[in-house]
């Protein structure tokens, strides 16, 4: 049953094309400050560049930290579209609805920025191109296939090209709308966009088998790009803590874990920047944390089933990582804090009914699931290199500079001003989709007792 | 003419008995390859440059203490774990049973660093610098390799290379032993070892010194050993082509007794 | 409403990523076509103008017809070619001091270079990145004293191939078509079943 009074057609164009067609008046300040914000990482990347790597914290075995991090981070928060969109399209789940677009949109723009992080880390950028393009500039040497980075960007631009079609398809008839509602350039843009969208019956019919195909195409790709990213570490047979098989589910279900508290908190700051309290009601926000109470624990199994995986061997390289992570400062300290803040903390805090449908808690406990999720990647990436094999001789530790933090902070602008900008041009909230379930919830008075308007067929 | 390559397999035996850690294995390396200059703010970032590395352990407790010294360079593992990860072929095994690395192709995603055992593999993290009194000390015949690439060891193979040219191509013989030390075209470091602890040879020569070791390790396992040769880290089944020999005890300790 | 003012950010994005992909593409394009990349170093100026038609030119062309390697001494014995000490060029300049008032104002040069031991400038031609050791010897030896008749070329038509016909150029530039690239190196290889390991040229 859902919550909230019946909308009109008229009222959900209206309210829900409001950051389209009537911006407020913040959007234009909040862009230049996120652009500043930016282009403090650009200007970083620009030293990284110039300078050397040198100006990072890395060093011997250390030689991944933050932005290898910050990347596993990003592609964590891209599962989020395809869990709620795909996963709860076919699962027929009415409260998905207010939330598919945002998430497939932070999807496409998490990816994006994530693609950013392994390019700075090299350090010289333009060689991107030897391992990522497939040709042989007449060398007769082709990317290596047997290289878990070489999967990599197969995976992830299979994603990034599947969620850009899910988005697209998703988003023409509501261009369609923005096309009737717009004149002069606007209109002709729209116009094409929408590709010729009438909203007839035969029009329709090909969306929904579209949507329904890549729903169910993209399922594959959503458990294979983060399995494959794991693999980055599980492949590495010389890193004795990330050599392990349980990093691809584990590495899967976090994803979900922080892509969908990001979703929930992009969708709280939505409903109260377009005054959208109609649209993405307490009940949804509620739906989405007892999935996440679902997937959290899940996780949480995971996380201990690593560690109890890593010790149950007894190995004295693996012994020497636990010991890093559980008894030297700092590392013991912000394992605390981040079993804290990712599982006890959050699932306390989405328990009880009231507090999940309170704005300010369920921000509150989203945010801190991803600086949590954020260090777990940490914790796993630096004490595993730190204490990679016995040889105490070279075991190292790892400070992030100035620089890295910077590049790291900005990545966060970046994803913000990118949705931002889309929400200027694009409906961050499904129009169709909404009227397709109030059409749903409609009912009709068929003598004594009331009935849906619609059956459906399921 | 010959143009074909002589089957070769180089390999290492580094008797750690003899090892008196002095260091003069690193020195000339370092001169011999070109390798950036260590200075005192490159050690405090942790991002010193050592091909062969003498790692040094104590034992006992202090004033009952032993120095321990075990040089460390690139084991040019036959199976090693660098390799599959490099997704450009940056590093790979050639013909001659070495572990290479190309600086050209390398673009620099430490995979390597990650996914190497033994620490053996250096990034530039800045670009090397040379003071103007060193500029002409270069090794013309090395790469310089500017930021943003992977080094390491490379068994000499600018000196393995003259050898061939000079030897086999221009005077139809055949490296060994005897002629690349002869001629100073070993590795820098075997040159270098005052205490000869390093042994440099090929494994497909049946009359190199180094070849009992190698056949030895290859075919008994760790306990029916006949030398006193081991692999680092063998149980992870690199396949080094540098084989140890253990430091020989002449007064083993009992249980619980310390050294004196 | 205005007109088109929400797709100010879209235009604007764009705008940035075809840009952005303009100068990558342009930028690519160019180095990838001109030979070498971006034409640097191509027929450099020289500090004397030296016509490799006198010295090398067949005699009945009015050149000379001395050997390659006769000036490059080390093109047979060593890694690089080299390019003669002035001395060398006195062998014969010391009588020979043209016929034409350019060739005088010339040689004078090399004249004056010498007695003033300050070592002519020749700018480079042919220049291989610093991670490719090319070891000239090894070359000339596979096509002078192979078993083939296509190996046993005298001296001068080896440095042709790649080279070119340098005997025939006034002023040296690379030859036409012909890029110093990895790709030529490794064709050349291939077709004579040379070794394509990378440290047969990257040490």
């Amino acid at each position: 049953m859902q919550e909230g009074r019946a909308l009109t057609p008229t009222e959900i164009n209206r309210d829900l094309l409001r950051s389209v067609l009537e911006p407020p008046k913040w959007f234009w300040p909040v862009v230049v400050i996120l652009t500043l914000w930016v282009l403090v990482g650009v200007t970083v990347s620009g030293i990284m560049i110039n300078r050397g790597l040198g100006v990072t914290g890395l060093n011997r075995p250390v030689a991944w930290g933050f932005m290898i991090t910050n990347f596993v981070f990003w592609i964590g928060i891209s599962h989020a579209g395809v869990m709620l969109s795909a996963i709860l399209r076919l699962a027929k789940a009415e409260w998905r609805r207010p939330a598919t677009r945002a998430a497939e949109v932070l999807t496409i723009f998490s990816l994006m920025t994530a693609l950013t992080m392994p390019i700075m880390h090299v350090g010289r950028p333009w060689r991107v191109l030897y391992w990522v393009f497939p040709y042989d500039f007449a060398r007769g040497i082709w990317p290596s296939v047997r290289s878990p980075l070489v999967w990599d960007p197969s995976a992830i631009l299979t994603y990034l090209t599947s969620s850009t079609l899910f988005v697209l398809i998703a988003l023409v008839p509501d261009l369609a709308v923005l096309r009737d509602h717009t004149t002069g350039v606007a209109h002709r843009i729209y116009s094409v966009l929408s590709l010729g969208w009438q909203g007839n019956a035969r029009q329709w019919k090909f969306q929904v088998i579209a949507g329904v195909l890549l729903s169910a195409l993209i399922l594959p790709v959503f458990v294979s790009v983060h399995s494959i990213v794991s693999w980055d570490f599980g492949m590495a047979a010389s890193v004795k803590s990330w050599h392990s098989t349980i990093f691809a589910p584990y590495f899967v279900i976090g994803a979900v874990h922080s892509g969908v508290s990001a979703v929930v908190f992009v969708m709280i700051l939505l409903r109260s920047m377009f005054g959208w309290q109609e649209y993405i009601r307490k009940e949804h926000i509620d739906a989405l944390g007892r999935l996440l109470i679902v997937v959290a624990t899940g996780w949480f199994y995971f996380l201990c089933m690593e560690i109890i995986f890593g010790l149950y061997g007894r190995e004295a390289d693996e012994v020497a990582v636990r010991t890093m992570q559980f008894m030297e400062y700092p590392w013991n300290v912000l394992m605390i804090i981040f079993a804290g803040i990712t599982y006890f903390l959050p699932v306390a805090l989405w328990l009880p009914r009231s507090f999940r449908r309170n704005l300010w808690i369920m921000s509150l406990a989203c945010i801190s699931v991803n600086v949590g999720m954020w260090l777990e990647r940490y914790l796993i990436i630096v004490p595993g290199l730190a204490r990679k094999q016995v040889f105490t001789f070279t075991w190292q530790t790892y400070m992030p500079s100035i620089t890295e933090l910077l590049l790291i902070l900005s990545t966060f602008g970046l994803v913000s001003l990118l949705l931002l900008l889309f929400s200027r041009v694009f409906p961050l909230v499904p129009l169709y989709d909404i009227k397709e379930g109030e059409f749903l919830r409609a009912k009709v008075q068929v003598g004594r007792s009331t009935v849906p308007a619609t059956i459906r067929e399921d | 003419m010959a143009t074909e390559r002589i089957d070769h397999k180089w390999g290492m035996v580094i008797d750690v008995d003899r090892c008196t850690g002095c260091q003069a294995c690193v020195v000339a390396c370092q001169a011999e390859n070109n390798v950036p200059m260590n200075t005192p703010d490159r050690f405090l970032e942790r991002r010193a440059y050592e091909w062969i590395r003498i790692e040094r352990y104590w034992e006992g407790e202090f004033p009952k203490v032993k120095a321990r010294f075990i040089p460390i360079l690139c084991q040019h593992c036959g199976n090693a774990p660098c390799e599959p990860v490099c997704p450009v072929y940056a590093t790979y095994h050639n013909d001659q049973g070495l572990n290479v690395q190309v600086y050209n192709r390398c673009v620099g995603t430490r995979y390597c660093i990650n996914n190497c055992p033994y620490q053996v593999r250096f990034f530039n993290w800045w670009e090397p610098q040379w003071p103007n009194t060193l500029q002409n000390q270069l090794n013309p015949d090395v790469t310089v390799r500017s930021r943003g690439i992977m080094e390491k060891c490379t068994f000499c193979i600018q000196r393995l290379r003259r050898a061939e040219l000079a030897l086999e191509r221009q005077e139809g013989g055949r490296i060994n032993d005897q002629n690349l030390a002869e001629r100073n075209l070993a590795p820098a470091c075997v040159a270098a070892c005052p205490t000869s602890a390093l042994m440099f040879g090929d494994q497909n020569d049946p009359n190199s010194k180094i070849r009992p070791y190698f056949e030895d390790a290859n075919t008994h396992s760790e306990r029916e050993r006949k030398t006193r040769g081991y692999r680092l880290l063998e149980e992870m089944g690199t396949g080094a082509n540098v084989i140890y020999l253990k430091k020989v005890e002449q007064y083993p300790l009992k249980q619980g007794e310390s050294h004196g | 409403m205005k007109l088109g003012r929400n797709m100010v950010p879209l235009a604007l994005v764009g705008l940035g990523t075809s840009l952005i992909l303009l100068v990558v593409v342009v930028v690519v394009g160019i180095a990838w076509y001109s030979n070498p990349p971006f034409g640097l170093g191509d027929a450099p100026p020289q500090p004397i103008a030296f016509p490799h038609t006198v010295h090398a030119g067949a005699p009945e062309q009015g050149g000379q017809g001395i050997q390659c390697e006769f000036c490059h001494r080390n093109v047979t014995k060593g890694a690089a070619a080299t390019v003669p000490a002035v001395e060398q060029c006195l062998f014969c300049h010391q009588q020979v001091t043209g016929t034409t008032e350019t060739a005088r104002v010339e040689i004078a040069k090399v004249k004056a270079s010498f007695e003033n031991n300050t070592p002519i400038q020749w700018e480079r031609v042919h220049r291989v990145p610093d991670h490719v050791r090319f070891v000239h010897e090894a070359h000339i030896r596979f096509f002078t004293e192979g078993e083939t008749p296509e190996t046993q070329l005298p001296v001068s038509q080896v440095c042709s191939v790649c080279h070119g016909d340098v005997a025939g150029m006034t002023v040296v530039a690379p030859k036409p078509g012909q890029s110093l690239k990895m790709g030529t190196c490794l064709d050349c290889h291939r077709q004579n079943n040379i070794p394509t390991d990378c440290t047969v040229c990257h040490q």
